[in-house]
């Protein structure tokens, strides 16, 4: 089943404009080797769900994947065949904005050459161009 | 221990952003002095020399900046947006006598008891905060965890330092922990997917009657 928040404050919003760069979540976190977008987007809740199943259906009990973006913002359309105006369409999915330097998807529990393609088949589902990124250690 | 690297500095003249990034444009890194209260430095590095020592886990430099010799720490990193490219460094003077405060990368070796049965390793420390002699820092903590069983943890507490060594985190973080692949769960019933989030401050009696006005609306609209 897509993600999708479990309470909001607002049915709606309005769709805003997309700026900068990622200042956090841009960084391997929590696994080894990482899925970063280099532009920026909206991942829909289907396609963050694509991306998972093409992992796990990869990696099959192998190494353990951590989603680190949600799909906070809900998209309303209007109906086929509407007259414009008559108010706001109906919520009909949910995505994730993302800015460039995003680490989208992150893998653990496998070598560098199984992450490199468990990740390529998630970077086929996603709109956005991706990289392959390892954790860095820090020397400061 | 820590081996120092050599590398070979310019005092830089110009600087602010457009400077900067035309310095970049020629293969050259910007970079700063400071530290023991003397003077503050801007000085400029070969890029490509840098980034080899730092992938390397180079934390200790002997810079010579114009026929003078000065031994720095690393004190920030700084990449782009995307974490690919350095932009800036910053290293901070010190004496091979003074404990300074570091973070050093901790690696883990050998195969656990419990991946062997089929469990994931989940590193959640990948590096840590300690204090030492600046000739004693090591460039990498090894910790073996071939006896971690299934759903075992290592704690920093459980982690042989060498000598004159102290971490700075709380000892009873964990390090690591070996679990095994949870089951996916079942596709929930389709129902649930077709609903809508509650919407906070909404109150229930309020949903019930602006429901069928918000039906009404979307009627009209087909």
């Amino acid at each position: 089943m897509p993600m999708m928040p479990k309470r909001v404050k607002f049915r709606k919003s309005q769709r805003g404009k997309i700026k900068g760069n990622a200042t956090r979540g841009n960084y391997v976190a929590f696994g080894e080797y990482g899925l970063q977008t280099t532009k920026e987007g909206w991942i829909t809740a289907r396609q963050i769900e694509a991306g998972r199943v093409a992992v796990s259906h990869f990696l099959r009990r192998e190494g353990r994947l951590f989603i680190r973006i949600f799909p906070h913002k809900p998209v309303s359309s209007k109906p086929l065949e509407t007259r414009m105006g008559k108010g706001k369409g109906e919520p009909e999915f949910w995505v994730a904005v993302v800015k460039p330097g995003q680490v989208m998807f992150e893998i653990t529990g496998v070598d560098e050459p199984t992450a490199k393609r468990a990740l390529a088949r998630v970077a086929s589902k996603m709109p956005v161009p991706c990289r392959f990124v390892a954790r860095r250690h820090a020397v400061a | 221990m820590a081996k120092t690297a050599e590398i070979q500095a310019k005092p830089r003249q110009q600087l602010g952003t457009r400077a900067n990034r035309r310095l970049r444009a020629t293969g050259a890194l910007p970079g700063v002095i400071y530290g023991h209260k003397q003077d503050v430095i801007p000085i400029t590095l070969p890029a490509k020399e840098m980034t080899q020592h730092l992938e390397r886990g180079t934390h200790l430099f002997n810079l010579n900046l114009d026929g003078r010799n000065e031994t720095v720490l690393i004190k920030e990193v700084q990449y782009d947006h995307l974490g690919k490219e350095l932009i800036h460094v910053d290293f901070a003077r010190v004496d091979l006598t003074e404990r300074v405060k570091v973070s050093v990368p901790l690696e883990l070796k050998g195969e656990s008891i419990g991946q062997k049965e089929g469990g994931v390793l989940q590193q959640i420390i990948g590096e840590l905060e300690i204090e030492c002699l600046v000739t004693e820092m090591p460039d990498v903590i090894r910790h073996d965890i071939s006896d971690l069983p299934m759903d075992g943890e290592v704690r920093i507490s459980d982690l042989k330092l060498p000598a004159g060594i102290r971490v700075l985190q709380d000892p009873s973080l964990i390090v690591c922990s070996v679990h095994a692949v949870r089951e996916e769960e079942a596709e929930p019933a389709a129902e649930a997917a077709a609903a809508e989030p509650e919407v906070i401050g909404r109150k229930k009696e309020e949903e019930g009657e602006e429901a069928p006005a918000d039906q009404k609306k979307a009627e009209a609209k087909k």
